[in-house]
This record gives structure tokens, sequence and C-alpha cells, in this order.
């Protein structure tokens, strides 16, 4: 009776992983990290398709998450920086885009994404907003009865969209496609912040949500510091499109000023000439495969030379 | 006999333990059994562990059959997080956070270490430490743990799974001074910065699943210098490794349910390994993370 019960929880527990695989991406790569790593890398969805550390020779293991504000970024450190290798160079790399510093944390209005959930398998519940224990035990145990409040996202989770998208080795889009693209992600970031033009000053919620994010900046510092680790900034390449609708003075403003002000190292490839070519990327943001591994091998030269690693 | 290691509040604390997560019922008790016969009478809980109650219920049942008594024994318990089904953090006590109704975290210590006392069936806990160094209430739930030794509801008070850096917090504003941290201590990790600072500071440390990585494939396991010592004293690898802890000053709680592998666990006294070969045992280390502290304890 004893061997049977075991049988049927081993069983459970693989077909309860296998639907965790699927409906959690993320968490799919993440319960893969290795330990005594050299390099961390955090950040949202330009973080996930812009870091690549195979085949690159050093430990590196990249934690960003689809889509992860800021203040999630410090607790995916605050829960994993003991993989890092104590004697090794400890680097985390905050991948960082134009407007990642104006935004907080997702509304309700913004869907199923506010709700955390992508984070239940992946951090102790003691570092995710609004917790409950009875949702933690659905994921958890009951992942298939779960997945009927998803139904929605069901499609693009089962059909593995975000592994094939980063798996995309060229670009799919032609020149009006990019441009397309570009025009798209502006829009919708001024949507979103409430900007009416990249020109002039940025809008009050925009002001303050810099000032929390700068606030979240210095906790990582000193939180680094603490525990001898090393906070880099990163700023990916954008593609030429992109980079043609962001004025330089937006990026100072909403990005370089406050990171400059935090005292945090940043590496910035935005506008590097080779990286910034449309061939790098899937879209008018985000690298693809082969981009990725160009980016990232230069990003760890870098790294290298300036003895930060 | 067991030889003991006195602690700085002048307590004799046994040198070697046994780990009791998450045995139960009568396989509980005759471990317990067997280990007492042994010698051994140091044994290991904490309020998280399911089996509290059956070690309390065990022990009653041995007193209660045979001549030892309960001041015979030593039981370590720990105050700390809930855990899950897995094994694995909730978040429910000790953190200031969504996950954690109530964040009365000293009245959560009282109630924790009563608890223990009932369940265990005993008025007092020889030795009483934190689980992990709870960043949020940290020194709350350390003043709440010196407030319960005063009272004599404890004999001692330590931590577990803390740092250099979690011990300096402690003792920033401690008027008593942790006397035991139990860690994670094994060839593969020999946490020889830890273990510096805890013989500066006069702070004994425990080794917890001394044995687990002998369970899994590795080059110590299928190193023909580690078999060369195995055959020079005619002791198996588990063996070896205990007598190691003991001579780097570690009280090892090795885990043990048959009777064969306890009277190995505590036959570990008619030999002594030479500094060759104690070096030799600590060049496997590796710093590896039996347990990844920041998963246990985020912002560790």
């Amino acid at each position: 009776m004893a061997n049977i019960k075991r049988k049927f929880r081993n069983l459970d527990s693989r077909i309860n992983l296998r639907f965790h695989d699927l409906l959690f991406p993320d968490y799919a790569h993440i319960r893969h990290i290795p330990q005594h790593l050299d390099i961390i890398s955090l950040g949202s969805r330009p973080a996930k398709f812009a870091i690549d550390f195979n085949d690159t020779g050093v430990r590196g293991f990249n934690l960003a998450v689809v889509p992860q504000t800021l203040e999630y970024d410090f607790r995916m450190l605050k829960n994993y920086f003991s993989y890092f290798d104590d004697n090794g160079p400890r680097a985390v790399l905050l991948v960082l885009c134009p407007f990642t510093l104006l935004k907080t944390r997702y509304s309700l209005t913004e869907g199923h994404t506010a709700l955390d959930h992508r984070y239940y398998l992946v951090l102790h519940p003691a570092l995710i907003n609004n917790y409950s224990h009875s949702t933690h035990s659905l994921i958890k145990y009951h992942p298939a009865l779960y997945s009927l409040s998803i139904t929605p996202r069901l499609k693009g989770l089962l059909g593995k969209r975000l592994q094939r998208q980063l798996a995309m080795a060229s670009n799919p889009l032609d020149e009006n496609g990019m441009k397309e693209s570009a025009m798209n992600y502006i829009s919708s970031w001024m949507k979103e912040f409430s900007i009416t033009s990249l020109d002039d000053n940025l809008p009050g919620s925009a002001s303050e949500a810099i000032g929390s994010n700068k606030s979240i900046l210095a906790d990582i510092v000193t939180f680094c510091r603490e525990r001898q680790l090393k906070p880099i900034a990163v700023i990916p390449p954008l593609s030429k499109n992109l980079l043609e609708l962001i004025p330089d003075k937006f990026m100072n403003r909403a990005l370089l000023s406050p990171l400059k002000e935090c005292g945090i190292t940043t590496i910035d490839f935005s506008h590097d000439e080779k990286l910034c070519d449309a061939t790098n990327f899937r879209d008018a943001l985000c690298l693809n495969s082969s981009g990725r591994k160009l980016f990232t091998t230069g990003l760890i030269n870098h790294l290298k030379t300036k003895e930060l690693i | 006999m067991i030889p003991t290691i006195k602690l700085h509040n002048g307590i004799e604390m046994p040198c070697v333990g046994q780990g009791t997560y998450p045995m139960t019922g009568d396989t509980l008790h005759d471990a317990l059994k067997y280990a007492l016969d042994c010698g051994c009478t140091l044994f290991d809980t904490a309020h998280n562990y399911p089996n509290e109650a059956s070690i309390g219920e065990q022990f009653a049942k041995i007193f209660k059959t045979t001549g030892y008594r309960r001041n015979d024994v030593f039981i370590t318990s720990k105050i700390g997080d809930r855990l899950d089904r897995n094994g694995m953090p909730t978040g429910f006590y000790f953190y200031n956070s969504d996950s954690c109704p109530d964040h009365n975290h000293r009245e959560n210590v009282f109630r924790q270490v009563y608890s223990s006392m009932k369940k265990l069936r005993t008025d007092y806990i020889d030795l009483l430490l934190i689980h992990w160094p709870y960043n949020d209430c940290l020194e709350e739930i350390w003043s709440a743990m010196e407030e319960l030794y005063r009272k004599g509801d404890v004999r001692a008070i330590g931590v577990s799974n803390h740092r250099p850096r979690h011990l300096m917090r402690i003792m920033a504003s401690a008027s008593v001074t942790p006397m035991v941290n139990q860690i994670y201590v094994s060839p593969l990790n020999t946490q020889c910065d830890t273990l510096a600072f805890c013989r500066k500071e006069n702070i004994v440390c425990e080794a917890y699943s001394p044995l687990m990585f002998l369970k899994k494939k590795h080059p110590f396991t299928d190193s023909d210098a580690i078999d060369a010592i195995c055959r020079k004293y005619g002791k198996t690898p588990g063996q070896i490794v205990l007598r190691w802890d003991i001579q780097n000053n570690v009280i090892p709680i090795p885990k043990a349910a048959s009777k064969h592998h306890i009277e190995a666990n505590y036959n570990i006294f008619d030999f002594e390994l030479t500094d060759d070969e104690m070096n030799l045992i600590s060049s496997f280390n590796e710093d590896f993370q039996y347990l990844p502290e920041s998963v246990y304890c985020p912002a560790y």
C-alpha cells in the first residue's frame, strides 16, 4: 500500500512538473540554475532576449522574467544570490531599457500579470506582493486546475510561444516592419506612462516612478556592498528604428541620469553601431538569438577589459 | 560514554548527536533507543518538523519502559518558519511581508517554544536555535530567546545557518552571545570562514546532514586515497567524515534509522586521523551549498 502511495505521489509530481514547465516558462528555465556562478543578469523582456551565457566561458545565468519590474529584479537577487561562487567576481547585471525606471508595479487593469503568479514557483513567498497561500497551493499542487483560470493565455503558453521567439535566429521584419514595430513600442509606452511628448519634461507620475526606482537602486547598491556583490547597469543595444524615436534628452532624464545619481557602474550599448543593426533583432526592441550571442560575447569582453569580472 | 564539549555558559553538550527529521512511530522509537544504547544523548528537532510530537511520544515511552530519564538526554529544538509538505519555507513566520499574517515576532517565538515543549512533553529545552537569520526581525527574535534563557525555559541558546555577518549583527545588540551555530559542514563545504569566526567568539559549531553527500557519486566517494584511509582504520567513509568533524571541533548530528548505521555513527572514538589525513579530506571542498541559503532565507 505504501509502495502504491509512493508511486502515485511520484507520478503526480512528474505530471505537475510538466504542467509547471508549460505554464511558467521562466520557472522551466530558472529551476536549472547551477551553483558557483560568476554573473547573474536581471531584467524584463528585453533582458530575456538580450543575454545568453551559453558557450561564453563564464558561469552566468539569466534571471530575467517576462515581464519584470525593478522591484522584482531586486527580489530575484535576494532569492538567488547564494548561487554565486564565494570567490568569483559576483557580478550582478541589471539590464535596463529607456522606459524601465518609469515602471513600478503592474496594476490589475493590466491583467493577469499584476497577480505575480509567475513568481510563485521561483521566489520565496515572503518576496511576493499580495501573496496568497491558497493560490500557491493551487499552482504548486494542482496546476491542471490552475490552468483553467488562465485559459485565454493557455494557447500561447502551451504552444511555447516565448521559447519559439527566443529561438528565432533572424529578423522576420523588413524595414517597414521594423519602423512599425518601433512606432508601436513608443506609442504604447507613451500611453502607459501618460507622456505626450518625449521632448518635454516627464509627467509627475513618471518622475515619481523614477524616484521610487532610484530608491530601489540605492537599496540594491547597499545590499550588494554588504554581500560583496558587484552591481552593474547594462543598457542593451536598441535598433536604429527605435533610437530614431527616442531623443537623447529623454534617455538622459529617464535612465542615464538616475543611474549616475545612484552611483552604479553603467555600460551603455544602446548606440553600438555594429550591434544596433536590424539583422540582430527580432523586432525593434528585442534581440534575436544571433544578436543575443553577439551582444553577450561583446558584453563579457567589455567586462573583462574593464576588470569587472 | 560520548565525550562532551563545554559551551561558553558552562553547559556540557555531547560531541556527536542524532538527527530525527522526519522519522515517526516505531522507526523513530527504535532509532532513539538504539542511539541511547550507543551512548548518544543529543537529539535534534525543530518546531516546524512534522514529527516533533512523535519525538515527545516516543521519548515518553522510552522513559517509562527503560532506565533512561529526561535529564539523560540533550534536546535541541529550533524556532522558525512554517514548512510546506516538500520541506520548503512558506514565509508564514518571521517576515514583515504579505505571506506572514502575524508580525508580532516576539510573541511567535514564545508560542513556538512553548508549543515545542508541550509536544516534546518536557518543561525545558536544552538548546534552542533560530533556524535561519530572518532578516526582518533577527534582533527581535534573539531578544525573545534571551528572555527564555534568563527564565530557565531553555538551558542554552544559539543559531543555525548563520554566517559571520549574521552573528555580528546579533552580537551588536545581544546581551548573551550565541552558544552554538548549527550549519552544513562536510568535506564538500568546509565552512572555513564561519568555523574560524565561531572559534574566535567561543561559539560551538554543529554540522547537520554531515553524511548526506555520500548518497551521491562524487570524487570523494570514488577516491582511492579516502578508500585507503577507510581500510587503514577499518572504518566506513561515513565514520571517517564524522571523525573529521569531531577533530575539527564540530558536533555532527547524522540521522540514521537502522541499528547498524546508528552503531557505526557512534563507533568513532577508537581512532584518530593524522593531520595529513584531515587535510586530504578537507581538500574536497567546493563550497557546495546543500540548502542554497538565499532560497531558504531571502536577503540572507
